[in-house]
């Protein structure tokens, strides 16, 4: 839907004046929430969660953590994963020659976290996740889908390859370097049902659509350019609640919808207490490959 | 008395005319100069104080005694005639009425229209004639109908840009749009900037808000009756005008002088002509965004009882450069006119109408194995039969029926990944929608007359693959948004899956007061089969439109409605005012939950929610001329709200199109007889919203929060903005025939950044701090220049 985004745009500021201006608004307050972000993997590294509060959308300030917290994962074969605060509000779990990895597919894991008079839970199942195949990038001139200001005019379109396993429901999340930095603009959030974008788009078993697989290249690379791909196995519960957060973030001009709840898995025991959860407890199977840009391996035709 | 006994009654009439020696006279009044059958001409007979109006089709009918009478032929715009009449047989009297040029002076026959108004059972109606809507300063000088439709009580919309318009608090998909008697399911251009509706092609407007006479029905809200120009018969007509969006032109001529004409109208946007200058080095030098459409009708009148018509609209929307997508809707509708005798008269219609539209990947076909292809459309065929029966001055019957079938493509898709191709979508549907339906209008007196009616309804389900889905109630979870998941079944190919019938009682009352005073009431109870599964702030042109199923159930509307009207002044200075409240309640309303995806998903239905709404409001209208002045203030004061079952904790919450007060004046000032001068001002509160309150970071991105219990909270700015227009009137047009104008607007006079949306986003700098921004649709003024012509 983008592409249509992009024309309709566009073609409404050609034709008129449609123009954006930010405005102070006044907001109520609201309880603060206990916000989990924990997206952990199955690499025999350190893993690392981080624990805060929500504040007022407006608040211009760093937001306030929640320390000294109790956090514990446990998976459904009974191990433990204590993760100690190592500053305040961030939690890590170091493996140990006995228990180097955390994620193993298929698994179900629970958070635990225990803070003042609050206990939340939140459960996650790592599924599993295909290698990537290959990089492969062709030197080209600017279109439409890499066009903005600053961006360089001439470079590297990149695309990924990598397959869908066969079997329904697979969901994955894609994330995208530039010599180490992570894409992270409001565009970039890339998640996928199976090998297409949606569920029931009958991408079980597909190579990623071509629209995925040129999602790493929002802007051409250069020579010498170290990219960076990674691809995280989700649960159909996250990829829904990528899919809202980005109808969330996302959320301007005519065709609008109406805003929305972001759902979130970590959930306070205790249903009425005014501190409830907000955020995403996962356990991923990653995928990652690199490459750096070298006209010498640049192809002619990347499909 | 009973409904039933009215209805007995009713039908006994015709048994008493062998008693008194009736006879009838009938014809068409039409046009001197161009042969177009009039609608809503008078026929005024002084010896019975009473008589008819033509009807749609330009028709009349009256049965009397025997005996001599004054027949007095008026319409708005055109000089009356008087015709004596010796009434000792039935007879046939076609009447051509002639154009009164000095438009300034046409205030004898406007006052009869006024009265017209004041004095039928209708009400909650607007008539628009093309000639009034030409006068209204419109948007980038292009006369649109549906902007002047907005004009008017009880009308709103979302915002500047979005399609189609809304009626007392009713959706965009309750609205019947009709074109010469066929659907247009999408009415609108560039998203909704634009109808598409021809302005050189189209004859006369109406829009049926309230009190729907059970002729009309399938949707809930109201009813847009375009008809289009027959052609002119007598002599050739050339229109046009190049303006800044569209080139427009249209041809009227006759085939045969006198019996057969035709109309071809097109139009041509050129905005991406004018932009390739702009897109240079932007990467879209080849994109293609355009629109046009044609609009064509014929017509031959056979003889004095038989007259063809055949009408159809063909336009599209195409965007896109190697990604592409258009749309558009093509009508084609055939008509028959047939008089059985002076008093029954019989239109016939068949039509077809279809939307469609198709996203391509690969709009050059560069790379077929890696392509995706989107196709959607709705397909409706239908066979009308529209009859009325003149008895006599103080009744006419009117009964006929319908039957509609409708063809539903919602969305098949194929995506081809490294020479892979899938196939997915939507199953295809059909539906069956028969409707039958009588109504009597009734003259009990001079000071009481009533109109009533009933219309039956049904809508049958069938599904090609056989393939359907039940609702099955659950708890609510992330998966399961609505609370609800589905069980596919399968059924037999094309089998009957549900259906649905309904008694659709209507009832218009009026009560004549002196000075020309009345009071009317009226009820209508409307049923909808088809439901536009659109989430947006604005309809999308990729909305789909879906018939009722198992789980769909059909809307259902209840109006109630309570009118004054009142016209006054002399000559000259004339003025008709009307203060209407309505109380509407809807059920079986649609919304959609979180995260609902209604394109290509087969189990769309599951992301439904399903309530009631309800809708009420004071309407008040003026309308007027003082010399050379003329125009109308409309004011509105309404409110339209839902109530889902799984949304906003189950509370009533506002539409999206509720707009509380709604004020909209228009004026037109004759200067002299080169120049005149338009002007609109509108207020309109703005548009409900809701906010986020909390913020937390994940992914480094601010994530908003927003509390449950709080949709359509808050509120955009009020909305305001003054139009001015001038036409200049030239004597002579291109080459030296005919006549022209120059037509100078501004649109947004005093340059405000009216807000269509009030939304929170990320920083894109840092987008772990938050900003609210305001976005205009249309930000600053926008001046215009077009030139019309016609020889």
């Amino acid at each position: 839907m983008r592409p249509f985004h992009y024309l309709v745009l566009t073609f409404l500021s050609l034709l008129f004046t449609a123009c954006e201006d930010v405005v102070q608004l006044d907001i109520p307050s609201a309880p603060n929430l206990i916000v989990v972000e924990a997206s952990l993997n199955d690499q025999a590294e350190e893993q690392v969660l981080y624990l805060r509060q929500s504040q007022g959308y407006f608040d211009t300030s760093a937001a306030p953590v929640i320390a000294q917290a109790k956090v514990l994962v446990e998976d459904n074969v009974g191990n433990q994963f204590v993760f100690n605060e190592q500053s305040p509000g961030k939690y890590v779990w170091k493996p140990s020659p006995s228990l180097p990895r955390l994620g193993v597919a298929d698994r179900i894991y629970r958070l635990q976290v225990q803070w003042k008079n609050e206990r939340l839970i939140a459960i996650s199942q790592m599924r599993r996740v295909p290698p990537i195949d290959s990089i492969r990038y062709r030197f080209r001139e600017i279109s439409e889908l890499e066009a903005g200001e600053g961006k360089p005019t001439t470079g590297y379109e990149a695309h990924f390859y990598a397959n869908d396993p066969a079997g329904q429901g697979d969901c994955y999340r894609l994330k995208f370097y530039r010599n180490g930095k992570l894409y992270n603009g409001l565009d970039d959030l890339t998640f996928m049902y199976d090998g297409n974008f949606q569920k029931g788009a009958q991408g079980d078993g597909l190579m990623f659509i071509l629209p995925i697989r040129r999602a790493i290249s929002p802007e051409l690379y250069q020579a010498g350019d170290k990219l960076k791909v990674e691809l995280y196995s989700i649960t159909e519960d996250q990829y829904n609640f990528y899919f809202q957060a980005r109808l969330e973030l996302n959320n301007a001009g005519l065709f609008a919808r109406p805003s929305a709840h972001i759902p979130s898995n970590f959930l306070n025991v205790n249903k009425n207490s005014s501190w409830q959860g907000a955020g995403w407890f996962s356990v991923s199977a990653l995928s990652r490959l690199e490459t750096v840009i070298d006209p010498k391996k640049a192809v002619r035709r990347l499909f | 008395m009973s409904l039933r006994c009215l209805f007995l009654l009713a039908w006994l009439f015709p048994l008493g005319e062998a008693l008194a020696q009736q006879f009838s006279i009938s014809g068409y009044v039409r046009d001197a100069s161009s042969g177009e059958a009039i609608i809503g001409a008078t026929v005024y007979v002084p010896q019975i104080q009473g008589g008819a109006q033509s009807n749609a089709y330009g028709f009349y009918s009256l049965t009397m005694s025997k005996g001599n009478y004054t027949l007095k032929f008026s319409a708005v715009g055109y000089q009356s005639r008087e015709f004596p009449v010796e009434l000792n047989k039935n007879q046939t009297l076609d009447v051509e009425l002639r154009p009164d040029v000095k438009e300034l002076r046409e205030v004898v026959v406007k006052a009869n229209s006024a009265e017209e108004r004041l004095n039928s059972v209708e009400m909650s109606v607007n008539s628009l004639e093309m000639k009034a809507v030409k006068k209204i300063p419109a948007l980038l000088g292009e006369v649109d109908l549906v902007r002047a439709i907005q004009l008017l009580p009880g009308v709103s919309t979302v915002g500047e840009g979005a399609s189609g318009f809304n009626v007392r608090g009713g959706g965009v998909d309750q609205n019947l749009v009709l074109l010469d008697e066929a659907p247009v399911f999408n009415s609108s251009h560039l998203f909704g900037f634009f109808s598409v509706f021809n302005p050189d092609a189209v004859k006369d407007v109406k829009l049926f808000k309230g009190g729907i006479p059970s002729e009309y029905g399938g949707r809930a809200s109201s009813i847009l009756d375009v008809k289009l120009k027959e052609g002119n018969n007598k002599s050739w007509e050339a229109n046009g005008g190049i303006g800044l969006i569209f080139s427009r032109f249209s041809l009227e001529g006759p085939i045969v002088p006198g019996k057969a004409s035709f109309i071809l109208a097109a139009r041509r946007s050129y905005i991406d002509v004018l932009a390739k200058p702009f897109l240079k080095n932007t990467g879209s030098e080849d994109a293609s965004f355009s629109f046009y459409d044609l609009t064509a009708k014929v017509n031959y009148q056979y003889n004095a009882k038989n007259n063809f018509y055949l009408s159809g609209y063909f336009g599209r929307d195409v965007f896109g450069s190697g990604f592409g997508i258009n749309w558009g809707n093509s009508t084609l509708s055939a008509r028959w006119n047939h008089v059985f005798s002076n008093r029954l008269f019989l239109n016939a219609t068949a039509f077809r109408s279809i939307y469609n539209y198709n996203l391509d990947s690969d709009r050059r076909n560069r790379r077929p194995n890696n392509a995706f292809e989107w196709n959607s459309r709705i397909q409706t065929l239908s066979f009308k039969p529209d009859f009325s029966y003149f008895l006599n001055p103080l009744h006419t019957m009117k009964f006929g029926g319908q039957l509609i079938h409708y063809d539903f493509s919602p969305g098949a898709a194929t995506a081809t990944s490294n020479g892979v191709k899938r196939s997915f979508g939507q199953s295809e549907r059909t539906g069956l929608e028969t409707a039958l339906y009588w109504s009597h209008d009734w003259i009990l007196n001079p000071r009481f007359s009533l109109q009533y009616g009933l219309r039956w309804s049904r809508y049958q389900f069938s599904s090609s693959d056989g393939i359907y889905y039940d609702r099955i109630k659950t708890d609510i979870s992330i998966e399961n948004p609505s609370g609800y998941y589905l069980l596919t079944r399968f059924g037999k190919p094309n089998a009957n899956i549900a259906a649905y019938a309904n008694w659709e009682p209507r009832l218009g009352l009026k009560w004549s007061l002196p000075q020309q005073q009345s009071l009317k009431a009226s009820y209508n109870r409307m049923a909808q089969y088809l439901h536009l599964m659109s989430n947006t702030a604005a309809a999308t042109p990729l909305d789909v439109w879906t018939g009722s199923t198992n789980n769909i159930r059909p809307q259902l509307v209840d109006q109630w409605a309570l009118g004054y009207f009142k016209n006054g002044g002399s000559d000259g200075r004339s003025w008709e005012f009307s203060l209407e409240a309505f109380y509407k309640t809807m059920q079986n309303q649609i919304d959609f939950a979180d995260r609902s995806n209604l394109f290509l998903n087969p189990a769309f239905e599951k992301d439904l929610l399903f309530g009631k709404g309800r809708a009420y409001g004071l309407e008040a209208f003026l309308k007027g001329e003082w010399a050379a002045w003329s125009g109308w203030i409309s004011y509105t004061l309404s409110r339209s709200e839902r109530q889902m079952e799984a949304l906003n904790q189950g509370n009533w919450y506002l539409s999206r199109f509720d707009r509380m007060h709604n004020l909209n004046t228009t004026l037109q000032y004759q200067w002299n007889e080169r120049w005149s001068l338009g002007m609109n001002f509108a207020y309109i509160t703005g548009v409900p919203y809701s906010l986020p309150v909390q913020k937390y970071a994940f992914d480094g991105i601010a994530y908003p929060h927003i509390l449950p219990g709080t949709r359509a909270n808050l509120r955009v700015p009020d909305y305001h903005r003054l139009d001015l227009s001038a036409t200049r009137k030239n004597r002579k047009a291109l080459f030296g025939k005919g006549s022209s104008e120059w037509v100078f607007s501004i649109y947004n006079a005093y340059n405000r950044r009216n807000p269509f949306s009030i939304y929170t986003r990320p920083n894109e700098g840092n987008t772990l701090q938050t900003e609210a921004v305001r976005l205009s649709i249309i930000g600053s003024i926008v001046p215009a220049v077009t030139y019309n012509f016609t020889f």
